[in-house]
């Protein structure tokens, strides 16, 4: 994943930031905390962006090697006989130590023991400390099968790291963030779906109120590593794939292409139908008189003929709400966080 | 699921007659979102739709208290009007904090709404005024229903006091005597106060005295076993309605009170002859002891002299008269007293006395008037002299204050003459009067009170001012005669004790 801006000056190691103090300016933080990436959005309109890969590599300590890494200024944590590299600069790392992700299908990783603390050390390496209590408004999944006890488990490690920064910290739902960050000109009134790494968020917002919030755990991760194993190709070349060449509005052109076509297909059909099923259900949704927008975001979105695809499933049979317009977020990757953003600069007087 | 805008459950599909509270401030909310998320940035746009949320949720949980007691069937179409204009209304009460520019606070006020909102808003606006209007309505309400009951009550009042006072009608015309219609007594009473006639009387002459009585030539016989002197009379002329008194002290008889005894009275029948005979001396006993009268007829006619004429009886106590040109004060000195052996309680004439005593009476008068040329309109009862002077009530004794035959007696009817008690010393008659003359009231009383009201308008001084001048003049006039008869040796008996009980007799 690319990085969006890099302010200048950041430095690496634990529980230290560098970060210039401008986001603090304004009172207020959004924090996207993805499986893939996390994402901070700060400014006077949420414009800035800091962004880190979520995911780290295990090293064996030795003197050299940390000599080396400050040297080149290199985010890592020690803990024992290891040297953990996180950010992106683990991505570095990646093609000699396999990778390992804090988080899996949107909340932490159960089965990694180094999850929280590198989690919390890739937040403090993007998020300054506060200053004056100031509020910052984090991300987290919607509920979904599976998901509602590591849901809780997943917000309250994140407010407590927070807290501990000297923040006042709310939870956000991702799908929510999506509504704020794109929909000012429809009163916050429609659709926003978050097609992240490990799961897709959806939340079905009326005047800022969330009448309707759900999550499916399959993203962009369930996609490559689908893939991988269908083609047998690593998911290093899948993702690469992924992210150059992929064109769903046409044919594939390979094997890979032809993969990624069927499971994207998959993921969305599923969430279409996921959607489409909840909003059947749903006893109190206001009566809606007219048609509502859909945007979608995250990274899972990016590729060409994604909207299109969607599109074409959403159409393909009848959907419960009126929808005037189905897009792409203007930043897919930095919609939450900034919809986390506005919801914090909401809330300071 | 977080749900902040519903507090109610709207099945999908079901649709119901009147939208439920959460569609209605979606409905409040969305015009001003519009012109909010337009001018500004997301998140204060986002803020305005929270605090806007929070706030016509936290005013639906308030009227929702208010809204209880309306009937169900109500309630709907109440919610919607009530609702809608306050969420209107609270919503422009606070969007203050977001019109931070001149063309937003434009925008935001110039919000199309509905007209029941719009109307709500702008009675809201001007809510102290109309509430200072119902304090005014009201008060004129107050002052017109209290104006209303006035009005009505003083209405009634004057209808009441119509309708009682013909039944309760405590001014009767006592006509001379009760004399009935067709006697020669009875043409008399037909005539006005202002204009008596002459009445003089025929002239008498005595036939013969002796040791024990007196004869005239009217047959009139007086006796004189019960003669006793007392003090001589002294008196001083007043000029009607004057103040001072003029000339010297004079002694002659100006005129006749009549009195009854109230003495003890037994039916007048043959079986009571000792009764009536026994109780007719007591009677002369007794005022012969106190000098109270200078003659008495008893029952069977017979007239006794008591005291003196020349000489002061104590029969009229505190007492006013007057004729057409003097008054008279205290007229024990200036009148005699003629006692009927009888009670002012006893009801008609005939009761009160027997023909005997009229005869007798008419004839003793006769022979008064003509040997002192007493003039008819000196010749009245006590019952019309006698006054209270502490309160000035005239009636203070009230023998003969109706019923007194002056035809019968050769005189006119001084019941239609205005008693110069009430006329020239303002005296009055209070409820103890009426309630004493069983609200009878005669007609000169009447008029004596209404010229008297008069007097008091043109005399500029209030009734109560005047009458305390009168009574002092009173005083000073009695007392002046009371000084002189004192200086010339009369004694003074306490008047105000004669007549004044019941015990004449033993």
């Amino acid at each position: 994943m690319e990085e969006i801006i890099k302010v200048p000056g950041v430095m690496g190691g634990p529980g230290v930031s560098g970060l210039e103090l401008e986001s603090t300016e304004y009172g207020a933080v959004g924090l996207d905390v993805g499986t893939s990436r996390i994402v901070l959005s700060s400014g006077s309109n949420g414009h800035k962006s800091l962004s880190q890969l979520n995911a780290f590599v295990e090293l064996p300590y030795s003197k050299m090697t940390e000599a080396s890494l400050n040297q080149n200024k290199v985010l890592y944590r020690r803990s024992g006989k290891f040297i953990y590299i996180y950010g992106n600069d683990a991505e570095k790392f990646a093609t000699a130590f396999a990778p390992r992700r804090p988080m899996q299908y949107g909340v932490l990783n159960p089965q990694e023991p180094m999850g929280q603390e590198i989690i919390q050390s890739i937040i403090e390496s993007i998020v300054p400390a506060a200053r004056r209590n100031e509020l910052i408004c984090f991300s987290v999944p919607g509920k979904g099968i599976g998901a509602d006890a590591n849901l809780v488990y997943h917000e309250g490690v994140l407010k407590r790291i927070l807290q501990s920064m000297g923040y006042e910290a709310k939870a956000v739902n991702e799908g929510l963030a999506v509504v704020f960050a794109e929909l000012q000109n429809e009163n916050f009134t429609g659709i926003g779906i978050s097609c992240g790494g490990g799961m897709c968020n959806v939340c079905v917002s009326f005047l800022s109120v969330p009448m309707l919030t759900f999550s499916i755990p399959v993203g962009g991760d369930y996609i490559d590593n689908s893939v991988a194993e269908v083609v047998d190709e690593p998911v290093t070349q899948v993702r690469l794939a992924k992210e150059q060449n992929l064109d769903l509005s046409r044919s594939p052109r390979d094997k890979i292409s032809g993969a990624l076509h069927i499971y994207y297909e998959e993921v969305l059909n599923r969430l279409v139908d996921k959607l489409r099923e909840e909003l059947e259900s749903a006893r109190n949704l206001p009566k809606m008189d007219r048609s509502i927008p859909i945007v979608l975001s995250g990274g899972t979105a990016k590729p060409r003929g994604f909207l299109q695809k969607f599109e074409g499933i959403l159409k393909s049979s009848e959907f419960p709400v009126p929808i005037s317009e189905v897009r792409l977020a203007a930043d897919p990757l930095t919609a939450t966080a900034r919809g986390c953003y506005i919801a914090a600069m909401s809330e300071v007087r | 699921m977080v749900d902040r805008m519903t507090s109610t459950v709207v099945k999908r599909g079901e649709h119901s007659r009147r939208p439920d509270p959460s569609t209605l401030r979606a409905r409040a909310i969305e015009p001003y979102i519009k012109v909010v998320s337009k001018s500004s940035r997301a998140d204060i746009s986002l803020r305005f739709l929270q605090d806007m949320h929070m706030l016509l949720e936290t005013r639906h949980s308030q009227l929702a208290q208010s809204f209880r007691y309306i009937p169900r069937p109500l309630r709907g179409w109440i919610d919607e009007l009530i609702l809608t204009g306050e969420y209107h209304r609270s919503i422009q009460q606070n969007m203050g904090p977001y019109q931070v520019t001149p063309v937003l606070r434009k925008a935001l006020t110039e919000v199309p709404i509905p007209f029941w909102a719009s109307l709500y808003c702008q009675l809201y606006r001007t809510r102290h005024a109309i509430y200072a209007l119902g304090v005014v309505l009201a008060g004129l309400m107050i002052f017109a229903t209290y104006s209303l009951a006035s009005w009505s009550a003083r209405r009634v009042n004057s209808y009441l006091t119509q309708k009682y006072q013909r039944y309760r009608a405590p001014i009767i015309v006592t006509t001379a005597g009760q004399a009935s219609a067709g006697t020669p007594a009875a043409g008399f009473a037909e005539s006005g106060a202002k204009y008596l006639p002459g009445y003089k009387p025929e002239q008498v002459w005595q036939v013969e005295a002796t040791g024990d009585y007196e004869r005239y030539s009217n047959g009139a016989r007086i006796l004189k076993r019960y003669e006793t002197d007392n003090r001589p009379r002294g008196y001083f002329l007043i000029p009607r309605g004057g103040e001072t008194m003029t000339g010297p002290l004079r002694r002659e008889v100006v005129g006749i009170v009549y009195h009854t005894s109230e003495s003890d009275i037994v039916p007048f029948v043959s079986a009571n002859n000792q009764s009536i005979q026994y109780r007719s001396k007591g009677l002369l006993d007794y005022v012969r002891r106190n000098k109270s009268y200078n003659y008495v007829i008893d029952r069977f006619g017979e007239i006794y002299r008591i005291v003196r004429d020349d000489h002061t009886a104590f029969h009229a106590g505190h007492s006013i008269w007057g004729d057409e040109r003097y008054s008279y004060v205290g007229l024990n000195e200036s009148f005699i007293g003629i006692c009927f052996e009888s009670t002012s309680t006893a009801g008609t004439l005939a009761e009160t006395l027997t023909e005997a005593q009229i005869v007798s009476g008419r004839a003793l008068t006769n022979v008064l008037r003509s040997r002192y040329s007493i003039e008819d309109a000196n010749c009245t009862t006590h019952g019309l002299v006698s006054i209270n002077p502490d309160r000035m009530v005239v009636a203070y004794h009230y023998d003969w204050v109706r019923n007194f035959p002056f035809e019968a007696m050769g005189l006119s009817d001084k019941y239609k003459v205005p008693p110069p008690n009430m006329l020239d010393y303002g005296c009055v008659y209070d409820e103890e009067t009426l309630e004493k003359l069983e609200n009878v009231l005669w007609e000169g009383a009447v008029t004596a009170e209404q010229e008297f009201r008069r007097r008091v308008e043109r005399s500029r001084i209030g009734a109560d001012s005047l009458r305390l001048k009168l009574r002092d003049r009173y005083y000073a006039q009695l007392n002046r005669s009371r000084q002189q008869n004192a200086a010339g040796g009369g004694s003074e008996v306490d008047q105000n004790t004669q007549l004044s009980t019941a015990e004449k007799q033993h």
